[in-house]
């Protein structure tokens, strides 16, 4: 199927079938199936009884091999209108794409990659979120969705002290501070940790999925320079919005697809807000999917408080961070808010 | 598990994500609905009614999710329409170029569904996953053809929607 354009009404079926078909393929089932059997608390029956008393209205033949049958066509489609898309619009900046759209997909692939952080970030935040403070250095290992990012000197309720944070190979967000750790399952995080992971840009593919998704991108060319990484100039798209940054450098090396270097800043008209935060590559390794775990970097000893202990779990995060725990989460998501809508 | 339920999983998802826009809570919504209909599963004849049943609850579960709450905002996956992994399946039959473009599109699409309203979106995602107007009537709880008309307005809103991203202008 060719693209034709101006884009016809009937076409959009098609397109959204095939867009439907995209997200469907990332979709871990065997994940959410170990979850939902851990909701339910028992194993799912592999065959379930039917009801001899209520009769279903007759069952039609859309069967799921048929099913089956339109995903496989939609991807078809989905490419086939990709391809012609590439072929009739041609950006200007594909090489900035197709450069970035590497990078990301060898940062999920792996090694995992360590970079150092460095950020500055505007006081208002600070003072509202006193997890925002990255210390004076801090790390991040990443592959995939998966980080863990050691940073010391951060203020907490309690004074200054190392602090992890990472993700692990299911989404569950977590935290150690001294010797105790705090891990919360997707959905639960509270709205303060959500804001600091999204303004620490915790997530370095995530990330990338952005500048490919939100920016316009273009590569720089510095022939004074005789480096070996490509720079790769990001824009924020007007109509993109949800973003707290508006520029990026990224370094890439073209052929590895390694991002050397990475700096992210916002900007409000002409002047420049004291937001920014750089990543610099130190190293890469393979390291044990149970390094992204909390458990991992648990002092002996140490307590980690997850979704079992919810209750003494959030009382003691909302006492480490000072604060009383808000009486509803609005009050505290507009609590969490008014900071960054006072830059 | 329930073949149906693997079968059914990946769309349900990627159905629930487009309608609440993030990731998250669409695979909240997906397990919970799974599990209701797990624990009433004596009720219905599952194999044969369980995907069309799942939907209809995540529908109005997403519909009711969307009229109740207010977005965070992230940059994570609890982004809307930013969740993991958009890439193409097979990498490997892509150059990366494609794949790039392949990512505008999905974007691209993402941002005309989102403009939508969430019933208008249900009717059309619906409608482009096979489901005929009855059944979408029955899922939305509206008359067939106020389906019929959800349809016809989404149609028209993303043709015209796309046309001003690729062509710089709205289709007539």
């Amino acid at each position: 199927m060719n693209l034709k354009l101006p884009v016809d009404e009937q076409d959009v079926d098609a397109l959204v079938r095939g867009y439907l078909e995209a997200s469907a393929a990332t979709v871990d089932v065997q994940r959410l199936e170990r979850e939902i059997t851990a909701r339910l608390g028992t194993p799912v029956p592999a065959a379930l009884p039917v009801s001899e008393d209520l009769p279903v209205s007759g069952s039609r033949l859309p069967t799921f091999l048929a099913r089956a049958g339109a995903w496989a066509t939609a991807a078809v489609v989905l490419v086939a209108v990709t391809a012609a898309l590439y072929l009739t619009l041609q950006p200007e900046p594909a090489g900035a794409y197709a450069l970035v759209s590497a990078a990301q997909q060898s940062l999920e692939k792996g090694p995992d990659r360590c970079y150092r952080v460095e950020g500055h970030l505007p006081e208002g935040w600070l003072k509202a979120n006193p997890w925002l403070r990255v210390g004076k250095s801090a790390t991040v290992w990443t592959r995939g969705d998966r980080f863990v990012v050691a940073s010391d000197g951060v203020a907490t309720g309690d004074g200054q002290g190392d602090v992890y944070w990472g993700q692990d190979e299911d989404k569950n967000f977590w935290f150690i501070v001294g010797d105790t750790g705090f891990s919360f399952r997707p959905g639960e995080t509270p709205p303060i940790l959500q804001r600091t992971r999204m303004y620490l840009v915790l997530n370095p593919r995530q990330l990338l999925n952005r500048f490919l998704k939100d920016f316009d991108l273009t590569i720089i060319k510095d022939r004074e320079q005789d480096q070996p990484v490509v720079r790769v100039w990001a824009t924020r798209k007007p109509e993109s919005k949800d973003i707290v940054f508006d520029t990026a450098w990224i370094e890439i090396d073209p052929r590895t697809k390694l991002i050397r270097r990475l700096e992210v800043e916002r900007k409000l008209g002409k002047r420049t807000l004291p937001y920014g935060l750089t990543f610099t590559f130190v190293e890469q390794a393979s390291l044990p999917a149970s390094d992204y775990q909390a458990l991992a970097h648990l002092p002996q000893g140490g307590v980690l408080l997850g979704p079992n202990q919810a209750a003494e779990r959030d009382k003691r995060f909302w006492e480490l961070i000072g604060r009383r725990r808000p009486a509803a989460a609005k009050s505290q998501e507009a609590a969490d808010k008014a900071p960054v809508e006072s830059q | 598990m329930d073949g149906w339920i693997a079968l059914a999983l990946p769309s349900a998802v990627a159905y629930a994500n487009s309608l609440v826009g993030d990731r998250t809570h669409a695979e909240d919504i997906v397990q919970e609905c799974v599990c209701r209909l797990l624990v009433h599963a004596a009720r219905y004849d599952l194999e044969r009614d369980g995907r069309k049943l799942l939907f209809r609850s995540i529908t109005n579960a997403c519909i009711n999710l969307q009229t109740r709450e207010r977005k965070i905002v992230s940059l994570d996956d609890t982004g809307r329409a930013d969740g993991a992994g958009w890439e193409v399946a097979d990498r490997t039959a892509v150059t990366p170029p494609a794949a790039a473009m392949a990512e505008e599109l999905r974007a691209a699409i993402a941002e005309g569904l989102a403009t939508l309203g969430v019933r208008y979106r249900a009717a059309l995602e619906l409608t482009s996953l096979g489901y005929e107007t009855g059944e979408i009537a029955e899922m939305l709880g509206v008359t067939a053809e106020n389906v019929r008309v959800l349809v016809f307005r989404a149609r028209k809103s993303m043709a015209a929607f796309l046309n001003a991203r690729f062509t710089g202008e709205a289709s007539s």
